[in-house]
């Protein structure tokens, strides 16, 4: 058997008795990443739907100005309630949703068939708020159009005259892309790549330091690179451990829980191509973190540089979980920057295609490449091993 | 069989290896004895071919340790002054990592494995994890994992440190029994009692270069005095670094 495999096995069978490892790669790796999406996923959905079908508590300013139309809204389930004494205030201080306001000249303004003078206040920062906003809006303006078509109808003019043009809207995105809603889940996918990729890394090069077994180890006659290998090997099979359990987490999270109608979907099929495409990834995550971690001589000390090190290699995810941009051409071979984009991309449904293969697999592999070449060559260090 | 010649090894000003040359024969078993900080860490790092010399040459059994370390290593077995095992592996495991390392396998290794937790009295506590042993039943298993591809030279780094009366005892035991079995034995120490119950030579290093070489009884003849302690001091010249 060649040397680097007897480490991977030696490897395992350690990390696998390591219990506190073990919990910290199982926990934080695999089930906090579909936990934390579902349970996000779940209030987001609930949110939208009580918004939607609950009836909204509306105080009314002027109310005895407008009694028709109060009358349409109460059947849009608007119920209006007694005005409040500090609108503004009640508002900004979240007591009310939202306050209409009916202009004294409103009647007469009605009467004269000139614009009659509403004003809706409401903090549009709030994402709950905008809910309510918009059904009061929309009946608003349902029962504004129905009685100018009645008045176009009384002067003997087809209502239909003043729509000059209707805008047909079709959705073209592929099932279970809905999935918008699931822009973050990339960001939780890597971040529990590199989680399992800094525990492990942590323990098996500075923890060999610690335990002050890494002089006995290689006064073996083996190559200081075999013991690397094995190393690197032991980590990349534990990330893409991790990776399957966690999106195995997210497709039971996923039916599991009721999200309503919001049409996202996890399919099956995407876990092994999630998995394929982003095996280079966990391989630049170990290299880089093998490297990293060995120059620290406790793992205590490896924790700290790889945390800081875990924070800094998720800039990209964070700032596409912003931007949502299309990643194309020569970025594609930027890692994290263009994996990011791409499984969002397997998460709506689409295929990937050839270019979008290649190029993220070679830039991962290229600088896992550079960085596992650089930390053979520690381990040929005397510093690193004494 | 090893030969060293001339090492040289510098850490900026400080020399810790100045040009040390010496022989470790076969069936013998030589002391190599100096203060604390005098270059025996040193010079036995580049022996086992972890440590680059600046200069000089190492021969184990005619092989050049730095130009072929592979082929060198296989020819030692190395207990380095880090003896670090694996917590959650057995003493068995963490003895048969090291043989599968030197590509045993299978029967062969169980073998060697029981062969050596017999000689080195280890088999009550050979299947238990390391996690929690004394400091005599891991030194124990750090020498039978140094040992188990039964090399022709064994190099140990202050064996004895923190080990009880019936641990030093099995050592000595087991380290005789190897050279009556022909090996090479090289053993740093500042101990004594180890020097005179085991060496059949002695080497005296002090501040990275060798004071002297010789019996036990003939360095206490050179000395002048009536004991190894005695002529130690005399022979590198100050009592700095023995209260150990």
């Amino acid at each position: 058997m060649k040397a680097w495999l007897v480490v991977l096995r030696k490897e395992l069978k350690d990390l696998f008795r390591d219990r506190r490892t073990m919990v910290n790669i199982l926990v934080l790796g695999a089930l906090l990443g579909p936990v934390l999406a579902m349970g996000v996923l779940l209030l987001a959905v609930k949110m939208v739907t009580d918004e939607a079908q609950k009836t909204i508590e509306l105080p009314v300013q002027g109310a005895e100005f407008a009694p028709q139309l109060l009358g349409y809204l109460r059947s849009s389930k608007i119920r209006v309630v007694a005005a409040v004494e500090n609108p503004e205030a009640a508002v900004r201080a979240q007591e009310v949703d939202a306050v209409l306001v009916i202009d004294e000249a409103f009647p007469q303004q009605l009467r004269e068939g000139r614009p009659a003078q509403l004003t809706l206040m409401s903090d549009h920062s709030r994402t709950k708020t905008n809910i309510v906003k918009r059904r009061i809006e929309a009946a608003i303006n349902s029962y504004s159009a129905a009685v100018g078509n009645l008045r176009l109808s009384l002067r003997g003019v087809d209502p239909s005259i003043t729509q000059v043009m209707v805008l047909h809207d079709r959705d073209l995105s592929r099932k279970g892309s809905d999935a918008q809603m699931l822009a973050f889940l990339p960001y939780l996918l890597i971040i529990g790549i590199m989680q399992a990729a800094m525990v492990v890394a942590a323990d098996l090069t500075a923890g060999e330091r610690e335990r002050q077994s890494l002089e006995p180890l290689m006064a073996n006659p083996v190559a200081p690179e075999q013991f690397m290998t094995g190393k690197l090997a032991t980590n990349v099979l534990i990330s893409l451990a991790v990776l399957a359990l966690s999106l195995a987490g997210f497709a039971v999270g996923t039916r599991v829980v009721d999200l309503g109608a919001t049409g996202i979907s996890f399919n099956l099929a995407s876990i092994p191509v999630l998995l394929l495409f982003l095996s280079p990834l966990a391989f630049l995550f170990a290299a880089l973190m093998s490297f990293v971690g060995a120059f620290a001589r406790t793992v205590k000390e490896a924790q700290t540089y790889l945390g800081l090190l875990v924070l800094a290699a998720l800039t990209p995810s964070m700032i596409q979980m912003v931007l949502q941009s299309k990643v194309q051409g020569l970025e594609l071979l930027l890692p994290v920057w263009s994996h990011n984009y791409l499984i969002n991309e397997v998460l709506r449904g689409e295929h990937l295609g050839l270019s979008q293969w290649l190029l993220p697999s070679a830039g991962a592999m290229l600088a896992g490449g550079v960085f596992a070449l650089l930390a053979g060559r520690l381990y040929r260090k005397p510093n690193f091993i004494f | 069989m090893i030969i060293a010649q001339e090492l040289k090894k510098h850490f900026g000003a400080v020399k810790a290896v100045d040009g040390v040359s010496f022989e470790i024969a076969d069936g013998r078993i030589t002391g190599l004895l100096g203060p604390n900080g005098s270059g025996k860490t040193t010079t036995l790092r580049m022996l086992y071919a972890l440590l680059q010399p600046d200069s000089g040459k190492i021969l184990v059994d005619g092989v050049d340790a730095w130009q072929r370390p592979l082929q060198a290593k296989a020819a030692m077995g190395v207990v380095p002054d880090a003896r670090g095992l694996y917590p959650r592996l057995t003493a068995w495991e963490n003895i048969a990592y090291f043989g599968e390392l030197q590509g045993m396998t299978g029967a062969a290794l169980s073998r060697r494995v029981d062969e050596l937790a017999e000689e080195l009295e280890m088999q009550d506590f050979l299947r238990r994890p390391c996690e929690g042993f004394s400091q005599g039943q891991r030194a124990k298993v750090a020498i039978a994992r140094a040992f188990v591809g039964n090399p022709q030279n064994l190099l140990l780094d202050e064996p004895g440190n923190g080990l009880d009366v019936m641990s030093i005892r099995a050592l000595r035991r087991y380290l005789l029994h190897q050279k009556e079995q022909g090996k090479a034995v090289l053993l740093s120490t500042h101990i004594m009692q180890e020097v005179t119950a085991l060496c059949d030579e002695v080497v005296v290093i002090a501040n990275g270069v060798i004071k002297a070489v010789g019996a036990p009884e003939a360095l206490m003849a050179v000395a002048g005095k009536d004991n190894i302690e005695d002529a130690f001091v005399d022979l590198i010249g100050t009592e700095e670094g023995i209260m150990a």
